[in-house]
């Protein structure tokens, strides 16, 4: 059940870590705060990496570019936080996963079941829920 | 652009790069993907920032909350990688994903001082719901 713990874990610092991220973004430009995050993650991570006996140099370019990608996204995540309301945009950017099943159906044939299509309609209805104005 | 907008992008963008580590799985330990990940991150950070000749300069006061993040989004990450590493995905993923969808809410609700609607409430059930069927 250690699992758990670890999950608990992960889960509390990633939900403060948005919270905290709210706050930063007021005063400072969303870019830097990514900047700043990724100076001290990077050395974790290979700290991290040693512990685990994980080979540091089994990487590739292809996943520095991935990597492109993903600063992209987590800075638009980052200025949407800076322009709407934490309990807002964290629902909506977690949906990420729509994206993630319907790439799947297209490009790889998975199946399209009737929890995805559940789920997806579910994902639908929250982003129109919450796109509404500020109360 | 509004928030909205800004989300629905981060979302797109983070759904396909979620996939693409699917579709390639790179057969390297998860950390090894997110330090490369990183690595990228901050290339493309730093050629941005410098182009756009934006300062790196932040105050002394704001640099502990600014590391204090790097280390809670990295340590987080960790964590949650450790936990696939002992547990099934279809365990582990959905409950992360409600986790991380719910507690911001309330944090924001009890620290921010956000105020909660009905229709807030059910769009971020309806989120929940989403998540859930999407990965069982």
């Amino acid at each position: 059940m250690i699992w758990i713990i670890y999950l608990l874990i992960a889960i509390v610092l990633m939900s403060v870590n948005a919270y905290v991220v709210k706050l930063l973004v007021k005063n400072i430009n969303p870019l830097i705060v990514l900047f700043y995050q990724y100076l001290i993650a990077i050395p974790l991570l290979i700290i991290y990496s040693l512990m685990v006996n994980a080979d540091l140099l089994t990487g590739n370019f292809n996943i520095v570019l991935l990597g492109f990608l993903y600063v992209t996204g987590i800075a638009l995540f980052y200025i949407a936080l800076k322009k709407g309301s934490l309990s807002k945009v964290s629902p909506v950017f977690n949906l990420k996963m729509i994206i993630t099943a319907i790439l799947g159906i297209i490009v790889l044939s998975e199946p399209l079941t009737l929890n995805k299509i559940v789920g997806l309609l579910f994902g639908i209805l929250s982003v129109y829920l919450l796109s509404g104005e500020e109360v | 652009m509004n928030w909205l907008i800004y989300s629905l992008l981060a979302m797109i963008i983070q759904g396909v790069v979620l996939f693409l580590v699917k579709l390639f799985s790179f057969n390297v330990h998860p950390f090894i993907i997110l330090l490369y990940q990183y690595i990228g991150s901050i290339i493309l950070m730093l050629v941005y920032l410098l182009l756009k000749k934006i300062s790196f300069r932040v105050k002394r006061k704001q640099l502990f909350p600014l590391l204090f993040s790097g280390f809670l989004v990295s340590t987080g990450l960790a964590f949650y990688y450790l936990a696939l590493g002992l547990e099934t995905a279809s365990r582990v993923v959905p409950l992360h994903n409600v986790g991380i969808t719910v507690l911001p809410v309330l944090l924001a609700v009890l620290f921010l001082k956000e105020k909660m609607d009905w229709k807030k409430f059910i769009g971020i059930a309806c989120s929940i719901i989403c998540i859930i069927f999407l990965t069982i």
